[in-house]
C-alpha cells in the first residue's frame, strides 16, 4: 500500500523510516553516487529535519518498505530551490502552496523482485509515479516538482506523467539530473490511471492504519483493485 | 486562480487594509462565510514570545473553558497541526478517548460543524496554523473546501506574515522572482495570454501558470494584473 507518513506518525513508523533511510544512501549513494550527505548507512540531510512528509510504499501489513519519496511545500525551505538555484541559470525558485516539490523517490528493487516478482521495476516505479500523483491530489496539490536523472524521462512517460522539463544540473553525481514540474488534476491523474491501468494505489491516512491487521477488515477496496491490477500484470 | 477572482482579491485587500490579525480574521470569516477562523503562530527559534500568539474568532466563553480546562493538552488539531505539513480535514483526524470531553463540550459552544487546518511553512521554516470551521457538512462541506481551499492556502501565508509583522514591526521580503517568472510576467504585461507565452517560451502552459502562480504570490497579490503593476512599478519587469 502507498499511504502519506507526516511528523505526526513518524513515531509510529520509525522502522519504516529508517528502512527509508538506508534505502536512500543504496540508491542515491551507493547507485547513483550523487553527492549526498551519509552518516554510516544512511543518507539524510537538512530537509529532512523540516518534518517532511514522506509517500511510503509498503506490504499491507507495513513490514516492508518497497520504495519512498518526500514532499515539501515550495513556501518553504525545499532542496531543489536551493541546489538549483545554484547550478542552474534559470532558477526554478517557485513558491506557492499548492506547489509542493517531490524528491529522493526510490524504490528497492531487490525487495520487489523477491515479494512480487511480477513487478518489474520500471512497473514498479510507474506505479509510485501514480499513488505520487493521487496523493498530491487527494490533498490538493496542484502542481508536483521533482528532480530525474535523464533516462527517468521514459518512466514519468510510461506513466501518463505529462512532465515538462525546466531545468538541468550538473554536480549531483555521474550523470546530470533534471528538474520537472507536472501538473495535478482530475484529468492529468485520469490519463495516468488510464495508461497505466491502475488506480486508488494511494490511501488516504493510511499511516493511521492499524499495523499487522494484515487483510480483510483493512483491505480497502483501493488496494483489493491495486491486488487485481497486480495479479493482471503477472 | 483566475484572473478575475474577486474572492481573493477582496481577501489579500482585507489581510493588507485590517488594523490587526484579529481583524484580518473577522473579515475573512465574513468573506468566506465561515463559521469560526483560528490562527496559530508556532514558536521559533528567532521568537522571544512568552506567551503564544494566538488569534480567533471563537466566541469568549469557548476560549476561556479551553484555556481552564486545559483542552490544549488533548485538542488533536491542537497536537497535530505544527506536525503536519499537508492541509486536513478535521473529520479524519483520531479522536482518542481523552479528547471526547473536548468534543463534546465544543459541541455545546457552537464552535462548527466542520473543520479543515492549514499548516503554513515559510523559507525562514517558521510555521503557523490557520484553521477554519463551518456549519456545513457531508458533500457540501466537501464541495466547499474544495473550490476554497486553494483560496484559504493563500489567506494562510497571508496572516502568517501579517501576524509577523504585527510582532516584530517588520518581515523579510518574499523571495525575488526567478527570470522564468519574470519572462512570463513580462510577456503578460504585453497582453499574452497562457498560451501563448507557452509557444513563446517553448514551455507548457500548465508550466507557465505555475511561474506566473509562483510569481503573483511572491508579490503578495491577489490577481495577475495587480501583479504586472506591481512589478512594473518596483522595476521588475518592462512592459
Amino acid at each position: 500500500m502507498f499511504f502519506i507518513v507526516q511528523a505526526s506518525d513518524y513515531g509510529q513508523h520509525r522502522k519504516l523510516l529508517d528502512r527509508m533511510f538506508r534505502l536512500r544512501k543504496q540508491v542515491f549513494h551507493d547507485e547513483l553516487q550523487w553527492d549526498v550527505p551519509v552518516i554510516g548507512d544512511i543518507e539524510r540531510d537538512a530537509y529532512d529535519d523540516l518534518s517532511p512528509a514522506y509517500l511510503l510504499w509498503t506490504d499491507e501489513a507495513k513490514r516492508t518498505l518497497y520504495g519512498s519519496l518526500r514532499l515539501m511545500p515550495t513556501t518553504g525551505p525545499t532542496l531543489l530551490n536551493d541546489v538549483f538555484r545554484k547550478t542552474y541559470p534559470r532558477n526554478l525558485d517557485l513558491c506557492h502552496p499548492t506547489i509542493w516539490e517531490g524528491t529522493r523517490m526510490c524504490i528497492d528493487a531487490e525487495e520487489i523482485a523477491l515479494s512480487m516478482p511480477e513487478i518489474e521495476p520500471q512497473q514498479a516505479m510507474c506505479m509510485l509515479l501514480l499513488a505520487l500523483g493521487e496523493c498530491a491530489l487527494d490533498h490538493g496539490i496542484q502542481t508536483l516538482i521533482s528532480n530525474y536523472e535523464p533516462h527517468m524521462k521514459r518512466i514519468y512517460n510510461r506513466a501518463g506523467a505529462p512532465l515538462t522539463e525546466v531545468g538541468k544540473a550538473d554536480g549531483f553525481g555521474k550523470r546530470p539530473v533534471c528538474c520537472g514540474l507536472f501538473e495535478v488534476n482530475t484529468k492529468t491523474i485520469n490519463g495516468m490511471r488510464e495508461k497505466t491501468g491502475m488506480s486508488g494505489l494511494h490511501v488516504k491516512d493510511g499511516a493511521k492504519r492499524p499495523i499487522g491487521m494484515g487483510d480483510a477488515a483493512w483491505m480497502s477496496s483501493a488496494s483489493a483493485a491495486h491486488r487485481a491490477t497486480w495479479a493482471g500484470a503477472a | 486562480m483566475d484572473e478575475k477572482d474577486d474572492l481573493l482579491k477582496d481577501a489579500y485587500a482585507a489581510v493588507e487594509e485590517a488594523e490587526d490579525v484579529q481583524e484580518v480574521l473577522n473579515k475573512i470569516r465574513a468573506i468566506f462565510g465561515l463559521h469560526h477562523i483560528v490562527f496559530h503562530l508556532g514558536q521559533t527559534q528567532v521568537d522571544t514570545l512568552d506567551r503564544p500568539f494566538v488569534r480567533t474568532t471563537y466566541p469568549d466563553s469557548w476560549v476561556s473553558r479551553y484555556l481552564l480546562k486545559g483542552y490544549v493538552d488533548v485538542d488533536p488539531v491542537a497536537r497535530e497541526g505544527f506536525l503536519r505539513l499537508l492541509p486536513f480535514d478535521w473529520h479524519d483526524l483520531e479522536i482518542d478517548e481523552s479528547a471526547m470531553e473536548m468534543m463534546a463540550d465544543a459541541a455545546k459552544h457552537d464552535i462548527g460543524d466542520s473543520g479543515y487546518s492549514i499548516p503554513v511553512i515559510d523559507r525562514q521554516a517558521r510555521r503557523s496554523l490557520f484553521s477554519v470551521t463551518s456549519k456545513l457538512t457531508g458533500q457540501d462541506w466537501k464541495n466547499f473546501m474544495e473550490e476554497q481551499g486553494p483560496r484559504l492556502q493563500e489567506v494562510a501565508h497571508r496572516t502568517h506574515r501579517r501576524a509577523l509583522h504585527e510582532i516584530f514591526g517588520e518581515v523579510d521580503p518574499m523571495p525575488p522572482l526567478g527570470p522564468r517568472e519574470i519572462e512570463c510576467l513580462t510577456w503578460t504585461a504585453r497582453g499574452k495570454d497562457y498560451a501563448v507565452i507557452a509557444d513563446i517560451l517553448g514551455l507548457s502552459g500548465h508550466t507557465v501558470r505555475g511561474y506566473l502562480k509562483s510569481a503573483r504570490f511572491k508579490l503578495e497579490c491577489a490577481t495577475l494584473p495587480q501583479a504586472v503593476a506591481k512589478a512594473v512599478s518596483l522595476k521588475i519587469i518592462t512592459p
